[in-house]
């Protein structure tokens, strides 16, 4: 960004200015309470919970909630703690992210530069996969699971994801590469240079910007997806969402605020990771498709 | 090396017709120049000798062979586009040695390649820089060395100069000129700049909505336009246009021209007598170029110049000389004409000033078919483009 000359304001310039920030900053505390809420309750013994204050700094740091979310956190009557099923996240999760992206870039590519007779058909098609609703297909892609074996696995779920993922990362990826200039591809066609060398050389290092799109929108979606996760694991197989679900239901006399905030954010640490990372670039990601697609 | 023919070649996009049959042929060795106002079919040409596009029916040959139905990776040409087209993620010897990886060449070997051609484009110091660190005039002559490094049997070029502002663009046009000298490969170049047509060409083609106009030397385009289309695009200022009435005298014609204001001036014409018997008594319009159309004080050569007298509106010094502008008599005195005057000129604007027309250099049109009927010239051919269909009279 350049500095540019803002010359003088006027009154009523200022004043709405003023408006603006004051409502983003109402919003952003808004925002953010929770957060502090749960992180502050988080490391607070539970007496001193029990005590009341909740937006209270804590007197003494306790971290007794973080240590018995992580460690001794039962689900049923099993007691692990949470990292069995922050593995089966991640694995489920980092596939469901990798895999589409992939494909998807591919397809974007094919279906923008290097279009075939029915390729707008096609297109069509996928793009109405990213609008079926989802309790629409749950039942029939269980029995479909069910009927190939993979029914209430890890697996069977991480396929899930991955097919209802295409739609999606096809749509980013084709209409990041249909602002492409096409003379790229017809300079690279005169030169005898193929399909795959162009994809791998010149299209698929030039949509970074759009990958990290797909990655945050994989990661987060798969990671916080409570439908597809909760219907088609079992105990063993479970993501960390239905884990989280489980402990703080299954708690029974007081319950153990501390544990379950601890929980809470140990569950949503990899996205936030992933946003910090790549959110950079998300927006730039945002910004390229806004302005060219 | 090889030539290149187009034969016949027509191609529509929908209900238009953008190329309508198109006939050029390009010997070897030749830098053949397609001309014409935009939108009237050179790229998709272009498009068609590269094998982007699929003809509607016509073939290209070349050497002879009938490359129509091969894949553009197949016919031996590259390409030099508009946009440059360079890959954005790669350095510039990555660029202009892409189309060897293809071709199963060793890194290090592609490296050399592109250092040889980098030399020869003064691109040397900027081989690993990104194509966004460079000026449109290093862009420009990366496409280049990606087509060089090829060593193709034909070049294509896609208006390649014309995102570059004016100065680069003399100085380009003269690199790819040598170029041209030094490989002697066939080249195609597409332009709408008749400057560049006119520098470049060994042969131009002037086209105009899908069709041939005239196929010939820059000598030929210019000095015996086939029609009114190509006498007034071809140079600048334009041609000037004048519309008087043919009258027979014996072996020439008498042109009687009635000016704007009202008063009748006349040239005598040598046109021959079977053009003038044709002719007499009917409408038609003479082409004069700027140069020909000149002050008392222009150094005239005897014999050549006939003098009419002419109402001068504005005159604009240009330096070297002076830019007269005057009123011509067609569509009721709407039309422009421009004039070369001598620097010094004492003519003066508002008055009538006598201007010294070459009778040597004008051109006569069909005012109906707007084809041409007598090109001073070629004096040799008169009487002959009348009843030979004028259109392709320089064709091959
Ligand atoms: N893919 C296409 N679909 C439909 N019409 C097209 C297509 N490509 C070109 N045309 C039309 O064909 C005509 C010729 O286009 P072309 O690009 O060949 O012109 P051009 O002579 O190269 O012009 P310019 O000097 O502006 O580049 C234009 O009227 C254009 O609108
Ligand atoms: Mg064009």
């Amino acid at each position: 960004m350049h500095d540019i000359v803002l010359g003088e304001r006027s009154t009523t310039d200022r004043i709405l200015r003023a408006l603006v920030y004051a409502i983003l900053i109402g919003f952003v505390l808004f925002y953010l309470a929770p957060l502090y809420v749960m992180v502050v309750t988080s490391v607070k013994s539970l007496e001193e919970i029990l005590a009341g204050g909740l937006l209270n700094l804590p007197k003494k740091l306790d971290f007794y909630g973080w240590d018995e979310a992580w460690n001794n956190a039962c689900v049923g009557t099993e007691c692990r703690g949470m990292a069995p099923f922050m593995i089966n996240s991640l694995i489920a999760s980092t596939l469901a992210t990798i895999i589409p992206t992939a494909i998807g870039a591919l397809n974007g590519y094919a279906l923008s530069l290097w279009r075939f007779k029915g390729s707008e058909l096609f297109f069509g098609m996928l793009l109405f996969g990213a609008f079926i609703p989802f309790q629409i297909v749950l039942l029939p892609m269980a029995s479909f699971l069910g009927w190939i074996g993979w029914s209430s696995s890890l697996t069977g779920l991480t396929f899930t994801y991955i097919v209802y993922g295409l739609p999606f990362t096809t749509l980013y990826f084709r209409n990041f590469f249909v602002s492409f200039p096409i003379d790229l591809v017809n300079a690279a066609k005169i030169d005898g240079i193929g399909y795959f060398r162009f994809f791998w050389r010149v299209a698929l290092p030039s949509s970074v910007p759009i990958m990290i799109v797909s990655v945050i929108w994989q990661f987060t979606n798969t990671w916080n997806d409570f439908l597809f996760a909760s219907t088609m694991t079992k105990l063993e197989s479970a993501t960390v969402m239905v884990a989280l679900n489980n402990f703080v239901e299954v708690a029974n006399g007081v319950k153990r605020y501390n544990v379950d905030m601890a929980a809470a954010i140990i569950a949503g640490l990899p996205t936030l990771v992933v946003y910090l990372v790549a959110g950079r670039y998300f927006l730039r990601g945002l910004m390229a498709g806004a302005v060219k697609g | 090396m090889a030539t290149l023919e187009i034969v016949n070649v027509r191609k529509s996009f929908g209900a238009v017709e953008v190329l309508k049959g198109v006939d050029i042929k390009a010997e070897d060795g030749e830098f053949l120049v397609l001309v014409g106002p935009s939108g009237c079919g050179k790229s998709t040409l272009l498009n068609s000798i590269a094998g982007l596009q699929s003809n509607d029916s016509g073939e290209i040959r070349i050497d002879g062979e009938d490359v129509s139905n091969l894949h553009p990776k197949d016919r031996d040409i590259a390409m030099v586009f508009q946009t440059y087209a360079l890959y954005p993620n790669l350095s510039v010897w990555e660029n202009i040695a892409f189309p060897l990886e293809s071709r199963k060449v060793a890194k290090k070997e592609r490296r050399k390649e592109a250092e040889r051609v980098a030399e020869l484009l003064h691109l040397t110091d900027y081989l690993d820089r990104k194509p966004r660190q460079l000026s449109g005039g290093q862009r420009q002559r990366v496409a280049m060395g990606r087509a060089l490094v090829r060593d193709p049997q034909v070049f294509l070029f896609d208006e390649p100069l014309s995102n570059l502002d004016a100065k680069l663009r003399v100085v380009m046009r003269t690199e790819i000129k040598k170029m041209h000298r030094t490989l002697g490969t066939t080249m195609v170049y597409v332009t709408h700049d008749q400057i560049e047509a006119m520098t470049l060409a060994t042969k131009i083609v002037v086209l105009k909505g899908g069709e041939v106009q005239q196929v010939g030397s820059p000598d030929e385009v210019y000095n015996t336009p086939a029609n009114m289309f190509v006498a007034g695009f071809m140079g600048s200022p334009s041609m000037n246009f004048l519309e008087g009435t043919l009258r027979q005298a014996g072996q020439e014609a008498r042109m009687d021209i009635v000016r704007p204001d009202g008063g009748v001036v006349a040239l005598v014409l040598p046109v021959g007598e079977a053009l003038a018997q044709e002719f007499d008594g009917r409408k038609v319009i003479i082409g004069v170029r700027p140069e020909a159309m000149v002050d008392e004080e222009s150094e005239t050569k005897d014999g050549t110049y006939q003098q009419i007298d002419w109402p001068l509106e504005i005159l604009e010094p240009t330096g070297a000389d002076t830019i007269a502008v005057l009123q011509s008599n067609l569509e009721g005195g709407e039309e422009e004409m421009v004039a070369r005057f001598a620097a010094r000129t004492s003519a003066r604007p508002g008055a009538m000033v006598q201007l010294n027309i070459d009778i040597s250099a004008v051109v006569l049109f069909d005012p109906d078919s707007e084809k041409a009927i007598y090109h001073a010239a070629a004096p040799e051919e008169a009487g002959k483009l009348v009843h030979l269909h004028p259109a392709r009279n320089t064709a091959g």
